[in-house]
């Protein structure tokens, strides 16, 4: 048990020596590179190389921890291969394997590696071919002329080591003795080598998932990332707003990563200098203790949908205090979290004991609310077989106000009332209005509507608003927005369509089921990388009668592997 | 030849105990006496439902989704024993039993056709511990053969040991080698012993045969006819671990590298099929897959194949002798295999592998085998039909014809998969205008959504916003987007969302920007159509609505509607109409479905009988939930086939890339190649587990020796630390404990937390491999492990409180990391860590005595163990490299055991202290006040010899005397008293008992009389 109280027991108890954060990073591949040559330690040449290499690790998901310059002595060279590859899964080393007397790196690789120096028969033979080609007078020779024998030289390998020729057209070879590989410094040979020896690389990467699945543009960041998380997969994102005047991350997103870092343990994140791409390799998520102010350019909502989908999956408890804006436009208000998100989890499972209390509400643009999630964790989620939506049979809602009139809340409902008493009577709004501290920084009221069936499908609307919007055209439009989400039907509405998406495929190996209205674009979307995370398809069936869709998937078997047994 | 055997009949026992016993049991005891079994204690009863209950408690299992198909794929039968007890020789029986087949050599699994409803695949399990390990975790029967003219070996403990850790399957024993007991007395006696060891091993009862001899090669038939009817009949348990993960065991396998590639490169990597039944649960192409002893790979594809040894389709009597089939495709029985599109001749060798001696019709054969054939030929072939136009491969002609058939679900020609990924060249996909690419899903939706319904202005709209907020400002919450609309027969809803590759992500929806909110308020909002998704529709009239939302509504109106009162009247009113007019209608006679509604509705209402009758428990419903699962499953599983899902029972043929050329290089048959899949098991953590050494083990594990750990479908190497909670904090143990269990943290793979796993050394140095088993607890990725240290200093200068302790730290900064910190001294007074004092290490610290110059003060600190973050696979099917530990090194370099010579253990000698006595100066005491002065107390005289006069003699000899008498007298009279006392007593009991006697005889005939009156009784009132 790692639990807080007993680290604190420990602590009290008796005095650590070391103090350390207790995030270990499980990373399978950590890089390091060697250049060796004494023209870069003098200033004579400017090391391209480096710049290259690191590029390509990054685009690989390789994780590059040291560069190191050494100058052509055998010791410097010997220490610096022996020391780097005892720390790091790759080590690639540049220059120093000419003809002339001081290119020693194969000598100094095989020193380092305890192993002998052998021509090699077929580099001999394929430098002596393209050499001929280019009608190139000293061929290579091991007892020939000075000049043949120096050229020879270059073959004079470590024996035994693993040899490639990555590029047809070049007879250089790569050598590989261990963990470590050896290119040439000429910059442009090294980039051509190195990025036909990639594919080699990829494989000495070793086991688990080292390959990163690419994505690009910043559209569905926030999904990429969390299945990349649940599916353990190792995510890139690029060109995010690469052509934009303001490229890069934009300040949520870059809040949103800092999130999945708290809630997880040993995710590791890198973010390119002009932030226009990022790279997650996932961690577990932990859960626990989160607090966040969340930055007031998205709602809490955007937030809460990234914890939504990844508090049950924990190790334990997630108590998520977040600050920001409770409701907008764009996301989803915490309302319709509490009311329709939270209650669809129960189709799966996994409603008990979760609990998102409002304590204070903070409307666009300042915000200033706070909110409390709190999510038990599970093991494993159960099938949905969730077909006939039933119709519907009450209507709730929640009409907030802050920092205004009370009486707009109430003007909100009489509104939404006229529209919708026409169809059932069984409406009942709350007003939720807020006063003083609990109501934040700005002024702002809305609207949140959620109409249950018999068989428990919820159908949600929600409205805010603007600057110099009346509350009855807020009230109205709330409920036909709701009355145009009923009549697509489905057993979930349209913004809640993800969410049964990724449970049906989190579930075990049984068949889940379910109808949706219409499938929207990110529905769309989130099939797609459902598939490149999880491996899984749906079987999409459209019903031409109820113009419904129905969607069949076989769950993955996910369990909670966080989740302790004793 | 007469054999027949004679056995002599049974007698029966006419005299002795046991004849004793049975005269003594009467057989209607309790009926005949009812008081003597009456509840005579309510605690004992109590006591003894409670142990009935604890015992049903226990038959119960965590009810498990049985997800056997209907076909069931071959029950796996591992052969498992020591060399030479006759593993071989039973398979080969088997097989002969079953299909008169005889094999000449056994080479990987062996599959037959067993019954009606049954195949059985024979696999023969190496001696060796990868493949045993491998073998145990996809055996669904167990046949464990036993030399008995050896006795039982290690292998059989060890193997069933990794049957216990990875889920335990049904194991039967074999005694071979019986026919050198020339004594039958002797091989009665041996026979017993092995039984009753094997019981305590298994379980009791566990099944034995024994086999007598061997003839023709093969062992009796009349002894193997029996051990297969009980192969036969046996019944299986759903493993949790199986029935979860889908796994293969490959019957066959395929190198289908390109003969050209491996010319250039015989390293290069190959592509591999793997051919076998697919179980546990189902599969598909590009999932991941472990191959235990090669590591984790993709699958590129999977394809059902036809089943070589097909269960008869036809209901028989008795199995045919056409369909007793064997497959065994690396044995060579019948030399000839037929795939898919191809026949082999299976002459065990590939073209390119070396061929050192060979026959000669085998290498024109070979020979012939290289050629290639003309569709081959014609693959390679390219011609074009007109002068400037691309040629035209074969590739190109066939591919539209194959995708044809493999969709066959929709009419129309429309986009496919390969379309979008082929070069602009294929022209078969474009005929539809609509599918033009990947470029536009949203415009087509759009487009799809003005065919279909009035609000193309919307969609318009949303299509401009979409233009507009392009430039940057994505986030704005205008991007109002309507969703597409799907009832429309003529687009493909998979090819709509699946159609594209993944490289071309779908550009138009990159502006939703994570926005998942609709705020497009559809325009036909027409108010009829409307009504229906409502319960309040006054227009519900029976005929528009199907039966199964009358039974909904049902459902949830208890639960919820009294919250409302309106409610609950408006939907009681629109009841009682619907049940007026239905119960008119049945009046008329009207259809018997209306009947059955009603009574649906009425069970619904009121309870039906059947259900109150027979109430399921938890147990009960949870299995049957389960079941439920499994139904909806089976019943999807044709839908879900066209999305190239592979179930568990079919033959399968997988195919991976990038195999390492080991593989198929050092191919032996003899090893089995499991196949299993990981879903969500790949990522690296730290696993806690909780270890026990086997008792068996001669040694103690040691923290830091990597260890070989086989779990889930894993074998990997990986260094483990030991510790123990002790309710605060992990503390590190150097070596695990001798009978106990401990914890142990070590870096691997995922595992579902409860799997059980089994440890062994890579290199093995003892008689018993297994080391230690245990379960996976927690996988994290940081565990907080530590361990003691104790810093020790002396004082430099002592205050009174405050004392200056110099040697335990070197410099000041490691100081302030202390400050506060709990110090003590031996002789066990308390201080702290106050501050540094110059920069040597010295620092002020605060005790709350006075400590002594020879004390020594030492910190109590625990120091966190980085955990070693090694995981090396085991890849013993290709090449094994492995990490020693530390005493094998020493060992292989002739190092000596470092020798420290403060670590030894030596008597602590030590100096006794001798103080002197306090002495006061005479001075000093005459001026203390009287309270502290020493005190000379006169006691008491010690007691002294008295001299007796004459007299005084004469006085004590006579009372002396009179005492002596007196208490003689007091004996004798206790003695009669006594006496006196038995008598009365045997008096008392001979009175006793021959009153009991009257009282049973009178009792007796009154229970007799009572009873007779009462069957009087009985019988009258039955008349």
């Amino acid at each position: 048990m790692h639990s807080w109280r007993a680290l604190q027991a420990v602590r009290n108890n008796s005095f650590r020596i070391f103090t350390r954060a207790h995030s270990y990073i499980a990373t399978p591949t950590t890089a390091a590179f060697c250049v060796i040559g004494d023209e870069i330690l003098n200033g004579k040449v400017r090391d391209q190389n480096t710049f290259v290499l690191a590029n390509r690790c990054f685009e690989l998901g390789i994780d590059l921890q040291k560069i190191e310059v050494v100058p052509d002595t055998p010791k410097a060279i010997i220490d610096s291969l022996q020391q780097l590859s005892s720390c790091h899964s790759i080590v690639i080393t540049s220059g120093g394997i000419g003809p002339t007397h001081d290119d020693i790196t194969y000598d100094a690789v095989a020193q380092a590696a305890g192993l002998q120096l052998q021509y090699h028969g077929p580099t001999l033979r394929r430098m002596r071919q393209i050499m001929m080609k280019r009608d190139v007078k000293t061929l290579p020779d091991p007892q020939g002329t000075d000049e043949e024998r120096a050229c020879a030289r270059m073959a004079l390998l470590p024996h035994p080591a693993r040899i490639f020729y990555p590029c047809d057209q070049l007879w250089v070879p790569v050598v590989n003795v261990g963990k470590i590989h050896v290119f040439p410094g000429i910059p442009k040979l090294f980039d051509m080598l190195l990025s036909a020896y990639m594919p080699q690389l990829i494989k000495q990467m070793g086991q688990g998932k080292a390959f990163v699945l690419q994505f690009e543009g910043p559209a569905f960041l926030k999904q990429r990332l969390v299945l990349s998380i649940l599916s353990q997969q190792a995510v890139r994102i690029d060109r995010i707003r690469s052509d934009d005047e303001n490229p890069g991350l934009r300040d949520y997103e870059v809040s949103l990563l800092r999130l999945l870092e708290k809630a997880t343990n040993g995710t590791r994140i890198v973010i390119s200098p002009t932030g226009t791409s990022v790279m997650l390799r996932p961690g577990m998520i932990t859960g626990g203790r989160i607090d966040m102010d969340c930055p007031t350019s998205r709602g809490i909502g955007y937030y809460l949908e990234a914890l939504v989908a990844l508090a049950p999956f924990g190790k334990e408890q997630m108590t998520a205090t977040l600050r920001g804006i409770t409701s907008n436009n764009t996301d989803l208000s915490v309302d319709l979290i509490r009311t329709a998100t939270l209650v669809n989890y129960r189709n799966f499972g996994l409603g008990e004991g979760v609990e998102l209390r409002i304590s204070k509400r903070g409307s666009a643009p300042k915000g200033g609310g706070e909110v409390r999630f709190i999510c038990p964790v599970v093991r494993t989620v159960k099938p949905l077989n969730f077909v006939d939506p039933g119709r519907i049979r009450r209507i709730r809602g929640i009409a907030y106000a802050t920092r205004v009139s009370p009486q707009s809340a109430n003007r909100m409902v009489e509104a939404a009332r006229g529209e919708l008493n026409r169809f059932i009577p069984d409406i009942y709004i709350y007003t939720d209005v807020y006063k003083g501290a609990e109501a934040g920084f700005s002024p702002g009221f809305g609207l949140s509507l959620v109409a249950e069936t018999t068989n428990g499908a919820l159908m949600t609307s929600e409205l805010c608003a603007e600057a110099g919007e009346a509350p009855e055209d807020i009230g109205s439009n709330a409920a036909r927005l709701l009355l145009s989400e009923i009549s697509r039907g489905g057993c979930f509405d349209s913004t809640h369509q993800w969410l049964a998406l990724l449970l049906m495929v989190l579930g075990p190996e049984h068949v889940s089921k379910t109808r949706i209205g219409k499938l929207t674009p990110f529905s769309i979307q989130y099939l797609r990388d459902l598939r490149a995370f999880f491996n899984t398809t749906f079987k999409i069936k459209p019903d031409a009668q109820t113009n419904t869709v129905l969607l069949t998937c076989l769950g993955t078997g996910y369990t909670n592997v966080g989740k302790k047994t004793t | 030849m007469d054999t027949k055997q004679t056995h002599k009949a049974h007698r029966v026992r006419k005299a002795g105990a046991s004849v004793k016993k049975k005269q003594q049991k009467h057989k209607n005891a309790e009926k005949n006496n009812p008081k003597a079994f009456a509840m005579q204690s309510a605690q004992k009863a109590d006591r003894m439902a409670r142990r009935k209950a604890e015992l049903d408690e226990k038959k119960y299992h965590v009810p498990m989704a049985d997800r056997t198909p209907t076909v069931p794929p071959p029950l796996i039968v591992a052969v498992v024993g020591p060399p030479q007890s006759g593993k071989t020789t039973l398979i080969k029986s088997l097989v002969r039993r079953y299909t008169k087949n005889t094999l000449s050599e056994i080479r990987g699994p062996v599959t037959v056709v067993s019954g009606k409803h049954q195949r059985l695949t024979f696999m023969e399990c190496a001696n060796d511990i990868s493949a045993m390990t491998d073998l145990a975790k996809v055996a669904d029967l167990v046949i464990l053969t036993i030399d008995a003219s050896f006795g039982f070996e290690m292998e059989t403990f060890e193997f069933l040991n990794l049957l216990q850790t990875h889920g335990m399957p049904k194991v039967m024993g074999v005694l071979t080698h019986l026919d050198g007991f020339k004594d039958n007395k002797r091989l009665k006696v041996v026979k017993k012993n092995f039984k009753h060891r094997f019981w305590t091993e298994v379980y009791d009862g566990a099944k034995l045969f024994y086999l007598s001899g061997v003839e023709n090669g093969r062992y009796l038939d009349r002894e193997i006819l029996n051990l297969s009817r009980f192969v036969s009949v046996v019944k299986l348990r759903p493993l949790a671990w199986r029935s979860t993960h889908p796994y293969m065991m490959a019957d066959r396998i395929q190198d289908l590298t390109d003969p050209e590639l491996l010319e250039a490169n015989p390293k290069a990597n190959r592509t591999v099929a793997l051919y076998g039944y697919l179980r546990g649960t189902h599969m598909k192409g590009r999932d991941r897959v472990h191959i235990p002893g090669a590591g984790d790979y993709q699958l590129d594809e999977t394809e059902k194949l036809p089943d070589p040894c097909p269960i008869p389709d036809k209901e028989r009597k008795r199995l045919d002798e056409r369909h007793k089939l064997i497959y065994a495709p690396m044995s060579e029985v019948n030399g000839v295999m037929y795939d898919k599109d191809a026949v082999y001749i299976d002459l065990r060798k590939s073209a390119h592998e070396e061929k050192a001696e060979e026959a000669e019709g085998e290498r024109m054969l070979n020979e012939l085998q290289k050629v290639n054939t003309i569709t081959d030929q014609l693959a390679t072939q390219q011609f074009s039909l007109f002068s400037n136009a691309k040629p035209i491969t074969a590739d190109a002609l066939r591919r539209p014809a194959v995708f044809d058939e493999s969709k066959g679900n929709e009419g129309s020609v429309s986009d496919s998969g390969s379309a979008s990924e082929s070069t602009a060249g294929d022209q078969s996909s474009s005929s539809d205008d609509e599918n033009s690419g990947d470029e536009d899903i949203l415009r087509r939706a759009d487009a799809l959504d003005s065919n279909d319904s009035d609000d193309s202005n919307d969609s318009d709209d949303s299509n401009d916003s979409d233009d507009q907020s392009s430039d940057g400002q994505s986030s704005e919450a205008t991007v109002r987007l309507a969703p597409i609309h799907t009832g429309v027969k003529r687009v493909n809803l998979m090819d709509l969302v699946y159609g594209q590759s993944d490289s071309s992500q779908a550009k138009p929806v990159e502006d939703i920007d994570d926005c998942i909110k609709s705020l497009a308020i559809s325009d036909d909002l027409d108010e009829s159509k409307l009504r229906k998704f409502f319960i309040t529709n006054p227009g519900d009239s029976e005929d528009e609505e199907g039966s199964s939302d009358d039974e909904d509504k049902g459902d949830f109106e208890d639960l919820e509607a009294g919250s409302n009162d309106e409610d609950e009247q408006s939907a009681s009113e629109s009841e009682k109409e619907e049940e007026e007019e239905e119960e008119e209608e049945n009046e008329f006679g009207l259809a018997a479905d209306k009947m059955k509604k009603l009574k649906n509705k009425f069970d619904r209402i009121y309870g039906s009988d059947d259900e109150s009758g027979t109430k399921k428990d938890f147990y009960q419903q949870k299995k049957e939930e389960l079941q439920k699962y499994v139904d909806d499953t089976r019943n999807e599983m044709e839908e879900l086939a066209t999305i190239n899902y592979r179930w568990a029972g079919e033959y399968v043929k997988v195919v991976i890339n990038d195999m390492p050329y080991e593989f198929m290089q050092g191919f032996n048959p003899h090893l089995p190649v499991v196949l299993g899949g990981i879903p969500n098991e790949e990522g690296l953590s730290l696993i806690t587990l909780r270890i026990k050494r086997h008792r068996w083990y001669p040694k103690i594990l040691k923290t830091g020796d990597p260890l070989v750990i086989s779990v889930g479908w894993r074998r990997f190497q990986t260094i483990p630390t030991y510790f123990m909670n002790d309710r605060i904090k992990n503390r590190m143990l150097k070596y695990t404990p001798e009978h106990m269990h401990c914890s142990a943290a070590v870096y691997g793979p995922y595992i579902q937390p409860g799997t059980g796993f089994c440890a062994y050394y890579m290199k093995r140095a003892h008689n018993f491999g297994v080391a230690a088993t245990g379960t996976v607890l927690e996988n994290s990725q940081a565990i907080d492990i530590v361990k003691k240290v104790k810093l020790t200093g002396f004082p430099d200068k002592i205050h009174r409180h405050t004392a200056y302790i110099k040697r335990m730290f070197n410099s000041s900064l490691e100081v302030a990391k202390f400050e506060g910190a709990a110090i003590k001294t031996v002789s066990g007074i308390r201080g702290q860590v106050k501050k540094a004092h110059g920069n040597n290490g010295v620092f002020r610290a605060t005790f709350e005595d006075k400590i002594k110059t020879s004390d020594i003060v030492f910190l109590r600190a625990f120091h966190t163990i980085p955990i070693k973050r090694f995981y090396n696979p085991i890849t013993s099917l290709l090449s094994v490299t492995y990490m020693r530990t530390i005493a094998e090194i020493r060992r292989s370099k002739n190092l000596p055991v470092p020798n420290k010579k403060d670590s030894h253990y030596k008597p602590i000698e030590r100096v006794v202290k001798r103080f002197n006595p306090l002495r006061i100066p005479k001075s000093l005491e005459a001026e203390l006040p009287f309270k502290a002065k020493t005190k000379r107390v006169l006691t008491d005289a010690p007691s002294r010899a008295v001299v007796m006069d004459k007299q005084d003699k004469r006085v004590a000899d006579l009372l002396g005397q009179i005492n002596l008498l007196y208490k003689d007298k007091a004996r004798k009279r206790r003695e009669t008293v006594q006496k006196k006392k038995e008598d009365y007593a045997k008096k008392r009991m001979a009175e006793e008992s021959e009153a009991d006697a009257r009282r049973k005889k009178k009792r007796k005939s009154f229970f007799r009389r009572e009873g007779q009156n009462q069957k009087g009784a009985g019988l009258s009132t039955k008349d």
